[in-house]
């Protein structure tokens, strides 16, 4: 945390708005970027980024500079989202145990390559859009630890302090999550 | 290293942590079998579309969105608190402004309970002006209620034609309506519009008419202003009073409704 940063959330302790909109322009995207890949919605994404703000003002006193600003603030933005999804109730949670073996599908994922031509980027944007949801309709443990891995490139003590698990948790939970990806998205496109 | 073991170390291999003898089995196996090397490529191709996802910013308005709900929210528990009379608030002030206004709310919206309090913290002048309204209000209504808004003697016979002609002729005698017409004509005759060359004996004819006209419809009279009074009534009360209540309710409309929208 540097010294801004730092200044910045004391300010904002002591009651300052003006300071904790610098900070909300600092993390607004973190912070939006992970409700959309927990909530999968624009819309519900930016509900759940005002709501976790507004919690990070009220207990912005709690705050005592042990750890970063950023992994308190993914914390709360991952709770909030994790609310709201309960309050929802509609999640279509895929089982946790995949019963087709990760080995057996005959399908390729495209990877990001401009050079294959228009089709195979529509390809990719429809993978993309695919990878969406199946991040949404992961178990919630899962759903976590990839968001900040994979999209926010957290590192797995970071994650460990978000989720407020061990390391060793993280990186289980990072491959389970990234086996019941990978095979859910490749039963969608086998599918399509 | 097998297909499990494969399975476990992936996300290690991919995040780079594995050390450099098990990076070099994982490898090892992946080139020799091809599900393990399909998957890893399908996994690679996953977390690059990931990566895609990080480009994704927060909608503009977003902060201010954010901020516009965080000052909703610090007046709300600032109100509340200062409603509850407790001291925590001016404490634990956020931004003076903001509770200079819940102060000013709390002050608007206290009055009802304590109207004198209310009116000894006031301004001098919202004082004096308040003051004065209310004796405005006083002298007004006085004068209005004490006005005698009687019809003039002409006024009250037209009004009586008017009854009369509203009413079915064939119900009324035609006696009667005669007897009207001439004490109207004699009435009349009273006033400077006298026509001239109107004798003694015909002076004398108009003054036993006007006594006629006297005794005999006084009390159709009375029961025309009764009517009348009844009919100026609306919810039972006269209109010279909703007047004086309308007067009332615009001075309090200006002494009050100016105060408000200064402090919103």
């Amino acid at each position: 945390m540097n010294i801004e940063e730092a200044k910045l959330i004391k300010e904002s302790q002591q009651g300052s708005i003006k300071s904790f909109e610098q900070l909300i322009l600092r993390y607004q995207d973190q912070a939006y970027r992970t409700a959309y890949g927990m909530l999968g919605n624009p819309e519900d994404a930016k509900d759940a980024t005002q709501e976790s703000f507004i919690k990070i003002y009220k207990s912005l006193k709690n705050f005592k500079f042990q750890s970063n600003f950023s992994t308190w603030m993914y914390r709360i933005v991952h709770n909030t989202c994790l609310d709201i999804i309960r309050k929802q109730k509609r999640r279509k949670e895929i089982p946790m145990e995949t019963k087709n073996n990760l080995n057996n599908n005959g399908y390729e994922i495209p990877l990001k390559d401009l050079s294959d031509g228009p089709e195979a980027l529509l390809e990719y944007e429809f993978v993309k859009k695919e990878i969406k949801k199946c991040i949404v309709e992961l178990p919630a443990e899962y759903q976590g630890v990839i968001i900040l891995r994979d999209i926010e490139n957290l590192s797995y003590e970071e994650i460990a302090k978000v989720l407020n698990i061990s390391e060793g948790t993280v990186k289980s939970r990072l491959n389970r999550g990234r086996k019941q990806l990978r095979q859910r998205l490749t039963d969608l496109l086998k599918e399509h | 290293m097998n297909c499990n073991e494969f399975d476990e170390k992936i996300s290690l291999y991919i995040d780079g942590k594995l050390n450099k003898d098990e990076e070099k089995s994982f490898l090892d196996h992946v080139n020799d079998c091809r599900q393990c090397f399909r998957a890893l490529e399908n996994t690679k191709g996953i977390l690059g579309s990931l990566e895609d996802l990080n480009n994704i910013k927060a909608p503009e308005d977003l902060s201010k969105s954010i901020i516009n709900a965080l000052e909703m929210e610090v007046m709300k528990s600032k109100y509340e608190k200062t409603r509850k009379g407790s001291e925590e608030s001016t404490e634990n002030s956020i931004v003076e402004d903001e509770y200079e206004n819940v102060q000013k709310n709390r002050e608007f919206y206290g009055y009802r309970k304590n109207p004198r309090q209310w009116f000894l913290k006031q301004n001098p002048w919202i004082k004096k002006v308040s003051l004065a309204a209310v004796l405005i209000l006083i002298v007004t209504s006085t004068v209005i209620l004490n006005t005698d808004w009687a019809p003039s003697p002409i006024q009250e016979d037209m009004m009586v034609m008017d009854s009369d002609g509203e009413s079915d002729p064939e119900e009324r005698p035609v006696e009667e309506s005669e007897e009207i017409s001439d004490s109207v004509e004699n009435e009349i005759s009273e006033y400077p519009q006298r026509q001239p060359g109107i004798t003694a004996m015909e002076d004398e004819e108009t003054a036993f008419g006007e006594d006629s006209y006297s005794r005999e419809d006084q009390v159709e009279e009375s029961e025309l202003r009764t009517m009348e009074t009844e009919e100026s009534k609306i919810l039972g009360v006269k209109y010279r009073e909703w007047i004086v209540l309308l007067l009332g309710i615009g001075v309090i409309t200006v002494i009050v409704v100016p105060r408000k929208n200064r402090k919103n």
